[in-house]
Formats: C-alpha cells, structure tokens, sequence
C-alpha cells in the first residue's frame, strides 16, 4: 500500500529541489498533482500489472521485480537493549521505474538509467525522546545503486540489504551523520500473502493492485549507534514488500496503517484508506497471523478503528494519535499508543511512521504488544470532523 | 513665514531660465553618476547570477584538464571517500533556434543543498522523471522557453557543437522567484550532456561542500593525478576577474562623468548664489546676519539639489537601461554568455547620484555665500571687487593644482601595477590641470585682446578682454567644458590607437587565406573540437596548398583560467608573430622542440613572469612546470594565453583533437571553391564555419567597436553635460552684463553690435577652452593608454594622435559655445537702452 505514495514522494522532491529552498505553498497542492499524475493511466505502458495473483516463490520473490512500477522493502520493528533501553527503527528501500520508452542504445551515457532507489531511515530513542530520520536517492547506474537476484542484495550507495538463502537472514545497514544501524533479520514465520492469495486490491479498477507479502516477525538482532553512543539490540522486526504498477483512485486522500505484534505470538496488519470526505474507502483491508503462521484476510467492515487522541505536528498538521481498535470477528479491543509522539518524516511529502504499544483483551485474555503505525495524507490537512 | 525665506521663493521663480539650468544642470550630473553606475552594477550581477546559478552553493571543485574528470572518480569519492555532499557537473553550450545557451548537465539526485529549482507551471511530477529517463529532455527558463515558442513536451533541435540533436522540454523552471541566472541556461540530466557533448564516461567537474580543512585535505590526497581541488571562492574570483578588467574600465568612464556631473552641478548652483551677490550685499546692511544668510543659502541649495536628484535619479535610471545593453553585449562579446540583464535598483548608486548631487549643490552654494558674507557689506554691493578677488585667489589656485599634479605624478610612478593608484593618479593629474584652465584662459585673454583688437577693433577686443574678467562666473563652465572636451579627446585618442593596435596586429596574425572551425557561441569561450574523419579530408582538398593546426582550450589553475593554444606552426604564422620579450632564435628553438613555451604579453605582465620563469600548468599527469621562453604580443581579454608546441600538449595532455585549421591555399582566388568544397564535406555532418582572413578581420574589428560603442555614448554624456554648464554660465553672464551692455547701447553701439560683441565673446570662450583642453586631452588619453589599459587588461599600444581627433574636439567646443550664446545673445541685443541701465 504505502510506497505508492513515496513514489509519487520521490518525484516531488527532485521537483523542488530536494528540499532546499522548496516552496512549501506549493508542496501540498502539487502533491497531489504529482501522485495523481505519476500514477494516472497514461504512464503505464511497457510495465507490467497486477490482475491475478502471482504465483509466489521465495527466496526468488524477495528479489526486485523491475517489470513493474513500483516496489518496497520496508523494515520496521521494536529493539531494546539487554538493559531494557527501547529503540523503533525504519529501514525502506524503494524501487522506481521509468518509462525510457525503450531509447535506450550502445551510445547511451553510462549514468542513463530507468531504475530509481529511494530510502527512508528513522530511529526513535523512545528514553531519549528523540526521532532521527535520514534518507536518500540515487539512480541505479554506475554502482552508485543496484540490486542483485541471487541471493538478493540491494545497495544505495552505502545503504544495503542483502538476504542469506542458506539462513534465511535478512541484513540491513544504513549509516547517517547521527544514526546507523546494521541488523539480522530472520523470519520466526513463512511469508504471509496479503488479499487474494497475495493480490491486494487498492481500487475499483482493473490493475489497481499489487503483488503484497509480509514478514511478520522476524527475530532481529544487532547494533545501533544513535547520537554518539552504540547499542547492542535486539527484537521483533515486520517487513512489508509490495510491488505493482498501479494508482490511487482520485477521491483517496490518504491512509492509516497498523502493523502489530501481540504477546500471544499472534500479528494483525491493518490499513485503512481514507476518502477526502473523511469516509473509510471499502478496499481498506487487513490480515491476521496466528501464532502457527496461518493467516485470515481481514475486511473493512470488520474493523473499528476510534480516534482517542491526536497530535500537532510542530510542522504543520493534525495527526491521529491514540486508538481504540476492535475486531469483533477475533474478539480483539485493544488501545494502541505511540512510543513518541513525534516520529513525523519531514520528507517530501511529510509523513508520520512510528512505534506504538498495544495493550487490551483477546477473547478476554488481556494481551500487550508492539508494532508500528504509518500515517500519510495529515499534513497541512485538518482532521476530517 | 520667515521673510528671509520668502526672498528665495521670491527670487528664483522670477529667473525662471537660471532655475532651470540649476536644475537641469543637477539632474544632468546625477543621471550620469546614477546611470553608468547602475549600468555597471546591473551587467555586474546579471554576470554572477549566471555564474552562481550555474555553480551553486559548492564550496569546493574537483576540476580536471581538458577532458575533464573520469565520472569513476565521482562515483569512488561518493562511494569509497564517503563524501555525500557532491554533484557531477557536465557543462558545455547549445543554442535552440537562434539562442545561445549555457548547458548544465547534472545529477537531479545529487543536486540537494547545490542548486534549487523551481519548477514553472505545466511541468510537474512526471515531466521530472522524463528529464532522467527521456534521451535528449531539457529544463528551460519559462520566459526563454516562451520566446523560443516552445511548450512543456514540444520537441525541438538543438545544436551542440554544430551538430544537430533532437531535444525534448520536459519542464520549465519558474520566472518569478526563481534563483536569477538560470534563465540562459537549458538543465539536462548528466546523461543527456553527456550524449549529446560526446562526454559519456566524463564530468566537467564535481561539485563539492566540504566544511573543514581536514576533509578538505583528505580528498585533495584522494584525487588521482590530472584532477585538482580548487575552493569556489577561488573560483568566483576568477570568473569575476573576467570581468574586473572590463567592469574597471566602465568604472573609469564612470569617474569621469562624477568629475563632469558635479562639476557641473556646482557651476549651476553657484550661479545662483553670485547672480545674488548685491541682494546679499542688501540684506548684510540691513542688519541679517552672516549665520542666517547661509543658512538661507543652504537650505535653497539642499532644496535645489533634492529636487534635482530627483529628477536626475529617474533620468539615470532610463540611461542605465540603454547602457546595460550595451554593457552586457560587450560582456556576451568577450566573456560569457549573461544574456540579456534587467536594470537592478543597487542602493549604492542612488547614494552616490544623492551625495554628488546634494553635496555638490550645498558646496557650490557654501563657496559664494561665505565669500559673500565675509566682505564689508557696502563691498559686495560692487561688482569689480568679486573680479578683483578672483584675480588675486588665482595664484593660490595654481598652486593648488601644480600640488596636485605632482601627487598625480608621484601616485603614477610609485606603482607600476595597482589599477586603483593608477586612477588615483590620473584623477589628481586632470583635477591639477583642470584647476590651472581658468589662470589658462585668462591669460590668454589678456595676450590675445590687444593683438586681436588691433585687427578687428574696438568691440572685439572688448569682448575678448570681457572673458578674462568675468570669470568668476565662466572660470566654472570654462573648466567643465575644457574638462568634457579633454575627455572626448582622451577617449577618442584611446580608442584611435587601440584600435590601430589591434588592427595591425589582426593583420599580421590573420596571414592564412581561410580558417575553418565548428561554430562558436557568442561569448563562447569553449571550442569544439572538429570531427577528425571530416578534418582529414579537407586537408586533403585539392585546393588546399598547407594548413595550421591549432587546439585551443581553458584550463583551470590555481590562479585563474589559462588558455591553451597548442598549434602546429607554420612559417608564415611564425614570421608574424612578435616577440616582445625573450631571444627570438632561443624561444623558437624551444618551442619547436617542445622544451618550452611562449606566453602571451596580457599573462606576462598582469602575473609578472618573464622569459626564463616557469609557468605552473595542470596536465593530465598532474600540474607541471613549462619553462617560458619569451613573450609574444596579443590582445586577449581573458586572464592569457600559453602558446605552445602541438606535439607538447599531446604529450602531456593526451589530445590529439584540433579546432580550427588555417588553410593557405595553392592559389587565393580559389576560396569560393574551397568553402564550398567544405560545405559539400562537412553537410550532415557537422556544421563548419569557413571564413576567410578579410571576414574575421572585419567581424573582429566589429566586436571592437560595439564594446567601444558604450565609450561613445559616454562621451556623447559628457558633451550634453558640458553644454548645459555653458548654457548656464552664458544665462548668468547675460544677467550680469545687461547695465555694461546698456550703457554701450546708450554710447550709441546698434543691437547687432551688442549682439555680435557677445557672440564673439562666446566663440573666444568657447576657443579658449577648446585649447585649455588639448593639452589636458593628451595627457588623459596617455595615462588612459599606458597606465589604466596596461595595468588593466596588459596591453601594449601605441599611442598615435590623430590631427582629427584634436580638431574635432575644438570644433565642439567653439560649436557648443556658440549654440550656448546665441540666445543670450539675442536677448541682451533686445534689451532697451534705458531698462537695462535702471538696475541700479
């Protein structure tokens, strides 16, 4: 689901210069401009689409799909130290297609490319009341970025993620002025295939879907390195990957993801699309994995999702902060809170990814957990009433 | 009101002609400070806004020779070295339609925190991903993409090295509010450049922002041989050294008209103050006191010169859009490619145009005034006693300026290089001599009256004598107007020899019957080089008897750019090149073997090397030493030039690439076959100018006089200037004359002799200031030459004085005279007899 949006995100930020000196008047109107445009129909030609589910294979499916638009690896989860000292990281890595309508020759300059990589890299010192972000960009040309099928690895620039076959592990590193972090990630359970047998639908239209699997917990172990001072880590990791070449409908404004990890072992994935008259869109979905692995697709109408609380970004925005979320058809009602209260992204566009808490009843039995919650489309945007 | 305040808007409003002149005389004066100044600002910032937007915010350069920088380099520094803050910059120029533009290449991924953009309207989201994936996709200045009719997605042809490519427009880049500079520039992806350039697998440079010393010094260790670090304030400095020479020269021109303009400013203003002598003389014996006199004198000027900035500041700034265009034309001509510039309101030209303006005015009026108040009240009531005062001040006044000339002298001879003491020096020499034309003038006057007289009679030799006494008032216009001319005749004797200089010195270089090169941008300091297969075969032309070769590139150092010029010489090439310094037999015998170098006399003398120094040059096996075998005459504009062998540069640059060739032909009448054989050679190819020795001549020798054509208009400034203090100074004259001149009527002497009387008194004024400033021309169009043009741009040229120049500058002087005199004249000659002698 998310990355269509830091796609449309990564074209903005070329567009205004990455940032500096940007006109932020008008950011938010060619926001939508941009998304609406990078994923509109006309610039789907020569990719593949999503229009029935893909026969998964893994490890070869952890691998780019350059066929496609659009693609992510996006690693977040909850560590701490073997004293207790908790940390929420965020490790993405995009993938970007363009349409070079096929002009590309022998003469062709060496840093022609029609493949992007983007990444977004944030710690939350949850003690340290901090949140740390860095990110970047960079054609795959000339080693600067690229990624390989077997194993699979991926790097920009200093950034990778590489996957073992023989283990099973996942590593990833990224290193910024303040921050870096290098982690082993090793799934605790097979993939999960999100939707129809991992084809998630995100509109009414044909095409509009992606390729969508999930890692739910992944035993992770590591170091961290924030503001100075090193960490030996560990904890449970998520990783969310998605591939598509697909668009929003027009009236989606934005979304609220969950990704959460109980205390009984089990995970529930939910997102939820927002429609600009503040309705839940109907494609809005979820899965639920029990502590064996298996899973159950989850669907809009089964949900309630309650705003207890919201939060100001100092940077402009309204963002919901505290919820109260029921499945009825798990016997689950559980509160989920923010670690820290500011874990906006202040990227193009901004957006706010974070750690929370769980805590609450399942058929019950109390049970606690971790996880984290993507919020896109609040900035500069008033609370829907 | 105060009843001394009302004798001042009394009296003004009833002399409405001399409130005119004042005012005129101000605005004049202002509007050419304001004018050249803000002219000069203006070009001034158009050029470092063209250069800032095309270097950005980096700190830091890694730039290699010729070929530029392997982009491997880039990709270990960002990789290995870990330097985050860097962008690859491949730069080179294009034109679309019949517009010339910068080309900068660049990584949009790298180009945070090193340039902004922003982006125009109907160019959004995807049009920035076609400008990475798109072959041949562009970025344009909304405004220039308009003018060029293209649209957001037209596809277009652009040229780049004669060459056509097929472009696309991608985006354009907002006029309003984005970073000035960029609006002669076409944005590309590096790829893009690199593909059309022919650059694949090179940069033009990296950009770099690096905040301390030590990571400075760690990637200077870093880089592999042939590339070099440089700081960008290094950089700028040279970019803008480009100009300084150009911009000093403006700045000359630009003092001269402050010495015209507040002259002027001061004529006009005294005027009306000494036309008050005897009311002033009134009020004393009435018992106003000398306070409240100047007081009231000040205050009339400080209104007088307020208005009149006024007027002159809006004047100035109509001027300065007329001589920016000029300004930048010349800057297009010989540096680089700014476009057109707007006029930019600098603050600190209208401070100045306020301070010459005000401060003239008050100090013109604080002079008579106090003069005024100082004398016994009866005295001033008598006109002759001003006369005889000013008599006795001349012997100061001539000290005065003798002291001056010797400081102007001393200033010019303690220093051989300093530009800012060189115009020190000429300021103090024409002041000096400026300051010695009134004691010039009267002299004259006086030696000339009885002669003349004797020949043509009594009323002639009245009016010549009648010049030599009135010059507490035309002492002031006579000056200006000897100080208008000199200048005109300094220009003009400038601009004659340079331009003789450059013309014998074009004739000797141009000794090949036709060159042949890929068109060069205006402005365009980068040369192409030509496609060697097509080289090949026009050297194989039948009509073609022998040919030169030459290579010509910048290369960037330490201290400034250089330009290479690697040719194959040829005899005739080498019999026509002057030597000006070093053993002629010795320096060719080290050129041709290749263990020397000759260096133009621009380099030589503004960077103070010899035959027999080393010169410092970056190769592309690192900086080396070039020994300097002797010094060759030319007329760069650049920083200079290092001549050298074409098998040296091979040797240590690894270029086997030519940009131009001179042809000799079997027989010189052939050239229309041979261009044409050219044309049927490079068609489809690559576009190849073929001129002959007499077209680059002539196209030469126009550039000359466009840049020169800012100097004309100037002076032209000076003249009006010069004319409206004449007129000023023959109003007042008229005043003052109109009982002398009435009692002649009444003595029995007709309106036609009281007419002619003062038309010969305007012609004799006018000749007399006409020869006051020969001499003072000369001497300005010497120190011009050898001190400002030599320690400005290094040249040396022959002063030649041309018998027209001086002649031309007398007849505007008596011509600007007489215009001046003719209605005074006619005015005194209507007055009647008894009105006239009823003033007292």
């Amino acid at each position: 689901m998310r990355g269509f949006w830091h796609c449309a995100s990564l074209v903005l930020a070329v567009a205004f210069g990455l940032g500096a000196g940007a006109a932020a008047a008008a950011q938010s109107e060619s926001e939508a401009d941009g998304l609406a445009e990078l994923l509109g129909g006309g610039d789907v030609a020569g990719f593949s689409r999503a229009t029935r589910p893909h026969p998964f294979s893994f490890p070869s499916d952890h691998a780019a799909h350059p066929d496609y638009r659009n693609e992510w690896w996006y690693f977040t989860g909850n560590l701490a130290t073997d004293a207790g000292r908790p940390f929420g990281f965020e490790l993405t890595f995009f993938r970007i297609g363009l349409n070079s309508g096929g002009m590309l020759s022998d003469a062709s300059s060496a840093w022609r490319s029609d493949q992007l990589l983007l990444a977004h890299f944030a710690i939350s010192d949850i003690d340290g009341e901090r949140f740390r972000y860095a990110q970047r960009y960079s054609r795959v040309a000339l080693g600067l970025a690229g990624y390989r099928r077997e194993p699979f690895s991926l790097w920009l620039e200093d950034w990778t993620l590489r996957h073992d076959p023989a283990t099973d592990t996942f590593e990833i590193s990224a290193a910024d002025a303040e921050i870096s972090m290098q982690l082993q990630l090793r799934p605790q359970k097979p993939p999960v295939l999100n939707g129809d047998r991992g084809l998630s639908q995100k509109s009414a239209a044909a095409g509009n879907a992606s390729h969508y699997y999930s890692l739910t917990r992944l035993d992770t172990r590591g170091e961290l390195r924030v503001g100075g001072a090193n960490f030996e880590v560990s904890g449970n990791a998520w990783m969310d990957r998605e591939w598509s070449t697909s668009a929003l409908a027009d009236d989606q404004v934005g979304w609220d993801w969950f990704a959460l990890q109980f205390s009984d072992g089990s995970e529930l994935m939910y997102y939820q699309l927002r429609r600009a008259d503040g309705d839940t869109d109907p494609h809005s979905a979820g899965t639920y994995v029990d502590r064996d692995g298996v899973a159950t697709h989850i669907t809009a109408g089964e949900v309630e999702l309650e705003v207890l609380d919201d939060w100001d970004s100092p940077r402009g925005g309204v963002y919901p902060a505290r919820w109260a979320l029921r499945v009825e058809s798990l016997g689950l009602d559980v509160t989920v809170v923010p670690r820290l209260a500011d874990q906006e992204l202040a990227t193009f566009p901004r957006y706010w990814e974070g750690a929370v808490e769980v805590s609450g009843t399942r058929q019950a039995e109390r049970v606690a957990g971790l996880g984290y919650v993507e919020l896109t489309g609040y900035a500069d945007r008033p609370l829907p009433q | 009101m105060n009843l001394l305040a009302k004798t001042s808007l009394r009296y003004l409003p009833r002399h409405p002609w001399q409130l005119a002149v004042a005012l005129l005389g101000i605005a004049l004066g202002v509007a050419v400070i304001v004018a050249v100044d803000l002219a000069n600002s203006s070009a001034q910032r158009a050029f470092l806004g063209a250069v800032d937007a095309v270097y950005g915010e980096a700190s830091h350069q890694v730039v290699g020779g010729p070929a530029g920088i392997p982009e491997s380099d880039y990709v270990r520094l960002r990789l290995d070295g870990g330097v985050r803050a860097s962008a690859p910059v491949v730069e080179g120029f294009v034109s679309i339609g019949e517009r010339a533009f910068n080309l900068l290449g660049v990584d949009p991924f790298a180009e945070a925190g090193f340039r902004t953009y922003q982006i125009g309207s109907g160019g959004q989201g995807r049009a920035w991903l076609d400008l990475v994936s798109r072959p041949g996709a562009f970025v344009l200045d909304e405004r220039a993409a308009a003018a060029l009719g293209l649209d957001v997605g037209d596809s277009t042809e652009v040229i780049v090295a004669g060459k056509k490519r097929p472009g696309f427009l991608a985006a354009t880049l907002a006029a309003e509010g984005g970073r000035p500079g960029l609006s002669d520039v076409v944005i590309s992806d590096i790829s893009t450049a690199q593909e059309w350039l022919g650059w694949n697998g090179r940069l033009s440079r990296i950009d770099l922002r690096i905040e301390d010393d030590a990571g400075v010094a760690r990637i200077a260790e870093g880089l592999p041989e042939g590339s070099q670090l440089l700081s960008a304030a290094g950089r700028s400095r040279q970019t803008l050294g480009m100009t300084r020479s150009f911009s000093t020269s403006l700045t000359a021109m630009s003092l001269l008209a402050v010495l015209v303009g507040v002259f002027l400013i001061y004529n006009s203003v005294s005027f009306t103050v000494i036309q008050r002598r005897p009311l002033l003389g009134v009020m004393r014996s009435l018992g106003v006191t000398r306070a409240e006199i100047a007081g009231l004198v000040l205050a009339e000027a400080l209104v007088l010169g307020m208005v009149g900035v006024v007027a002159g500041l809006g004047l100035g700034y109509l001027l300065s859009r007329e001589l920016l265009g000029l300004v930048t034309q010349s800057i297009n001509d010989h540096y680089y490619y700014v476009g057109a510039a707007s006029v930019q309101l600098a603050p600190w030209s209208v401070v100045k145009g306020i301070v010459a303006g005000v401060g003239a005015s008050l100090l013109a009026a604080a002079l008579p005034a106090w003069e005024a108040t100082q004398a016994p009240p009866r005295q001033t009531l008598a006109r002759a006693s001003l006369e005889q005062r000013v008599s006795e001040k001349l012997g100061l006044i001539e000290i005065c300026a003798i002291a001056a000339i010797a400081g102007g002298i001393l200033a010019l001879v303690v220093t051989d290089r300093s530009l800012v003491v060189g115009f020190a020096g000429m300021f103090l020499i024409v002041v000096g001599l400026a300051l010695l034309v009134p004691g010039f003038v009267a002299l004259l006057s006086r030696r000339l009256a009885g002669p003349i007289g004797r020949l043509a009679g009594l009323s002639t030799r009245m009016a010549i004598q009648g010049i030599g006494r009135s010059l507490s008032r035309t002492g002031v216009a006579v000056t200006a107007l000897a100080v208008a001319v000199a200048a005109t005749i300094g220009v003009d004797v400038m601009v004659g020899s340079f331009r003789g200089s450059v013309d014998a010195w074009l004739q000797r270089s141009l000794n090949a019957d036709m060159y042949v090169a890929p068109p060069r941008l205006a402005g365009g300091r980068a040369e192409r080089e030509i496609d060697p297969l097509l080289l090949r075969r026009i050297v194989a032309l039948p009509e073609v008897d022998h040919v030169g070769y030459s290579r010509s590139v910048d290369v960037v150092t330490s201290e400034g750019v250089r330009r290479l010029l690697a040719v194959d010489m040829t005899d005739e090439y080498r019999a026509n090149t002057r030597l000006t310094r070093g053993d002629a037999t010795a320096a060719w015998a080290g050129f041709d073997d290749g263990s020397a170098v000759l260096i133009s006399e621009p380099l030589a003398f503004l960077h103070n090397l010899d035959a027999g120094d080393e010169i410092l040059l970056p190769t592309a096996r690192g900086v080396r030493g070039f020994r300097i075998a002797g010094v060759y005459e030319d007329f760069d504009t650049g920083s200079g030039t290092v001549m050298l062998n074409r098998d040296l540069y091979r040797q240590w640059w690894q270029d086997d690439s030519v940009t131009a060739i001179a042809v000799y032909l079997e027989d010189p009448a052939e050239a229309q076959a041979f261009e044409a054989a050219v044309d049927a050679l490079s068609a489809g190819r690559q576009s190849l100018l073929v001129t002959s020795n007499r077209d680059i001549l002539k196209m030469s020798l126009d550039i000359f006089d466009r840049t020169f054509t800012i100097t004309n208009v100037l002076y032209l400034l000076t003249v009006a200037v010069a004319f409206v203090g004449m007129v000023g100074a023959f109003s007042a004259l008229q005043m003052e004359r109109i009982r002398e001149l009435g009692t002649l009527r009444a003595l029995g002497f007709t309106p036609w002799q009281v007419g002619g009387l003062v038309n010969v008194q305007t012609l004799g004024l006018g000749l007399l200031s006409g020869l006051a400033a020969l001499p003072l021309g000369v001497v300005m169009a010497w120190i011009l030459l050898h001190v400002i043009n030599r320690r400005a741009f290094g040249w040396q040229i022959d002063m030649s004085v041309s018998p027209s120049a001086l002649l031309g500058a007398l007849a505007l002087a008596v011509a600007a005279a007489t215009l001046a005199g003719i209605y005074p004249s006619w005015r005194m000659a209507r007055t009647a007899p008894a009105s006239a002698m009823r003033e007292e």
